[in-house]
């Protein structure tokens, strides 16, 4: 198997034709959607709307109910699942660590995918371990139990274990959920710091809009499982689109600080009058 | 002087766990030794460790020497380490894999399809002329298969859709024990015989267990080391959940089902020989995980030598206790006034059950 080089033809990761979701609840019909090689990508949505789903489905821990999602230019579902993971790495929602298990032990299942079954069972501190240890400052704490960290310090021993999949792509399903605002900005600065300075594509679910417009250079924008605006945060940060999408009234300004669109929410629109609209 | 700082705790880190892991299984493995010897030296004729190591290499001192180390002690102390190290490892296994701190074989019923399967055995042949007791090897391969069919009906009556979910595999587990071990008090009320036997299948007893038994659960034990090396790894991955697991590139479901397989045969070959033993395969990877973490690769191991040697004191006390003391009782069954062993864990077992649910709480 070679490496391809990345082209616009051959995007990182994309959808074509994907119906999604679970028998009897589809969430999202016959959705195309194309992720470029080096770009930083933020889906957002109300809730509900599929953007999770859209992305468990990308890294095919959901099956499409029809549809092909394609990796490299290559259909995944044609892959071993086990080269999909030396390639795209996810961070989901929810997570729960064993009792008693150290940082050090959790970051090293990441190599899982590179070494295989039998030869995890010698000790993994390979260059890999390390780096993604270092990159989340996590190595005072590389000894301690995942369950006694503070929540940040969990969500950066998580995002190690990802990074130690040592991946091109990197799927993140609202990564900054249960974090304050310090440890927000710290962890998508470090996403931004991975893909400026590795190369890392990028495919993020982020509820917090302002984040999305900050921290991604594209955003797509989903309501019932629908794409309804995609393009440059400022394209798609738009007092109409937080209407129809989200149902509140909204100023959109400049962040004075990084130029990039920031929106401020007034009120909520009653149901129906959108529709009307 | 930050990065040379971070390096070095993180040397130190890796060494304090290493060195932590390493002296925790040398005394474990030294207190199991010593116990051992000590199972062998105590009986109605005590014997000091010379006599033993002399019986043992076969030039003892009196012939009855050797029938008393080798014929009785020795096998029923090897059998308690042996059984005791695979009910606790399969505790390990199955915490880890259905992620929840309550899992073990007698949780999620095996221990009581393999105590149905030999009782069933045992009663249905009463009376006949093939009738067996519990010294025939015929009954733990039926107890083993019990186990077994008890594993797969777990799982089969959990799987829908697209697999069997942790969760509803141990709850199903629950209802499944439950139900198994109706049956078999059923069984036991309608034969009205044999009850003596039966009841120590179901307590758990190491007594009359000698190499014949011995030969029934070492290739057991050895057909399972296969199975738990290529589960380990497996295990460790799924215990981070099945969307981590995903992402590592494991195939979740038959992961599950591969590690829960390791763990079936592991119980049902311990229950096959030594009965349904309470509490062991829960408290065992419990002690083992406070002295050497959840990482699997250090956790069988240290359950299988906690396991060990929980079962070998706890047989030590129940061969060394008697209730001929207590006139009252008045007890006299045909394996005379032997407390079962299983007995012994579950007196041991339920406190600690307590202390556990109050200390998560």
């Amino acid at each position: 198997m070679t490496d391809r080089e990345p082209t616009i033809d051959h995007p990182s990761v994309g959808v074509a034709r994907v119906t999604a979701g679970y028998r009897g609840h589809e969430v999202s019909r016959r959705l195309s959607l194309s992720i470029e090689q080096g770009s930083r990508t933020a889906l957002v949505g109300p809730n509900g709307s599929g953007k999770s789903t859209i992305l468990k489905t990308l890294a095919r821990l959901i099956k499409p109910l029809s549809g092909a999602v394609y990796l490299n230019g290559r259909d995944i579902s044609g892959l071993p699942t086990r080269e999909v993971a030396r390639r795209m790495a996810i961070l989901p929602q929810v997570h729960e660590a064993p009792p008693e298990l150290t940082v050090l032990e959790l970051v090293s299942q990441g190599r899982f995918p590179h070494v295989g079954a039998l030869k995890m069972l010698r000790h993994q501190d390979d260059e890999a371990v390390r780096e993604a240890i270092r990159l989340t400052r996590l190595e005072h704490l590389m000894d301690r139990s995942v369950d006694t960290l503070s929540g940040g310090e969990q969500q950066r021993a998580w995002m190690a274990l990802a990074l130690a999949q040592k991946t091109d792509l990197l799927l993140l399903d609202e990564p900054t959920t249960f974090l304050d605002v310090g440890h927000q900005l710290d962890l998508l600065g470090l996403v931004s710091r991975l893909n400026r300075e590795h190369g890392v594509t990028v495919v993020m679910v982020l509820h917090d809009l302002n984040h999305a417009a900050r921290f991604a250079d594209r955003m797509i924008a989903i309501l019932d499982g629908e794409v309804v605006a995609d393009g440059t945060p400022a394209e798609v940060l738009t007092p109409g689109l937080l209407r129809e999408c989200f149902g509140v009234e909204a100023s959109v300004m400049e962040d004075p600080w990084t130029g990039a669109p920031m929106c401020i929410p007034h009120t909520t629109i009653p149901s129906g009058d959108v529709e009307s609209e | 002087m930050t990065a040379t700082a971070a390096g070095l705790a993180r040397r130190e880190g890796v060494a304090r766990s290493t060195l932590r892991y390493r002296l925790a299984v040398a005394v474990l493995a030294a207190v199991l030794v010593a116990l051992m010897l000590l199972y062998v030296m105590l009986g109605p004729v005590l014997f000091s460790p010379d006599l033993v190591l002399k019986a043992l290499a076969g030039r003892p001192e009196e012939p009855l020497h050797r029938i008393a180390v080798r014929e009785v002690r020795l096998p029923r102390a090897l059998m308690a380490a042996v059984a005791g190290a695979m009910l606790s490892s399969s505790g390990a296994l199955l915490q880890s894999v259905l992620r929840n701190p309550l899992a073990a074989p007698a949780t999620v019923g095996i221990t009581q399809g393999a105590v149905l399967g030999a009782v069933l055995a045992l009663v249905l042949t009463f009376g006949s002329e093939g009738a067996l007791d519990d010294l025939n090897t015929l009954v733990p391969l039926a107890a083993m298969a019990g186990g077994l069919a008890a594993g797969g009906l777990v799982y089969g009556l959990s799987y829908r859709r697209a697999g069997a979910d942790p969760l509803r595999l141990i709850l199903t587990g629950v209802v499944v024990a439950a139900a198994l071990s109706a049956a078999t008090s059923f069984l036991v009320l309608v034969s009205g015989s044999h009850t003596d036997s039966i009841i120590r299948w179901l307590v758990g007893s190491l007594s009359t267990r000698t190499w014949e038994h011995l030969r029934f659960l070492v290739p057991v034990a050895v057909l399972a080391v296969p199975l738990v090396v290529a589960a380990v790894p497996v295990g460790n991955v799924l215990q981070l959940g099945d969307a981590t697991a995903g992402s590592l590139g494991l195939r979740a479901e038959l992961a599950r089902a591969g590690v829960l397989a390791a763990a079936v045969v592991l119980a049902a070959g311990a229950v096959s020989v030594v009965g349904g033993i309470a509490f062991l395969g829960m408290m065992g990877p419990h002690l083992a995980r406070t002295l050497v973490g959840s990482d699997l690769r250090r956790l069988v191991v240290g359950s299988a030598l906690v396991g060990a040697i929980i079962l070998v004191a706890a047989d030590l006390m129940a061969r060394t206790f008697s209730l001929d003391w207590i006139p009252l009782l008045n007890v006299e069954t045909e394996s005379g006034s032997r407390i079962p062993v299983g007995a012994f864990t579950a007196l041991v077992g339920a406190p600690f059950f307590i202390c556990l649910l109050r200390a998560r709480a």
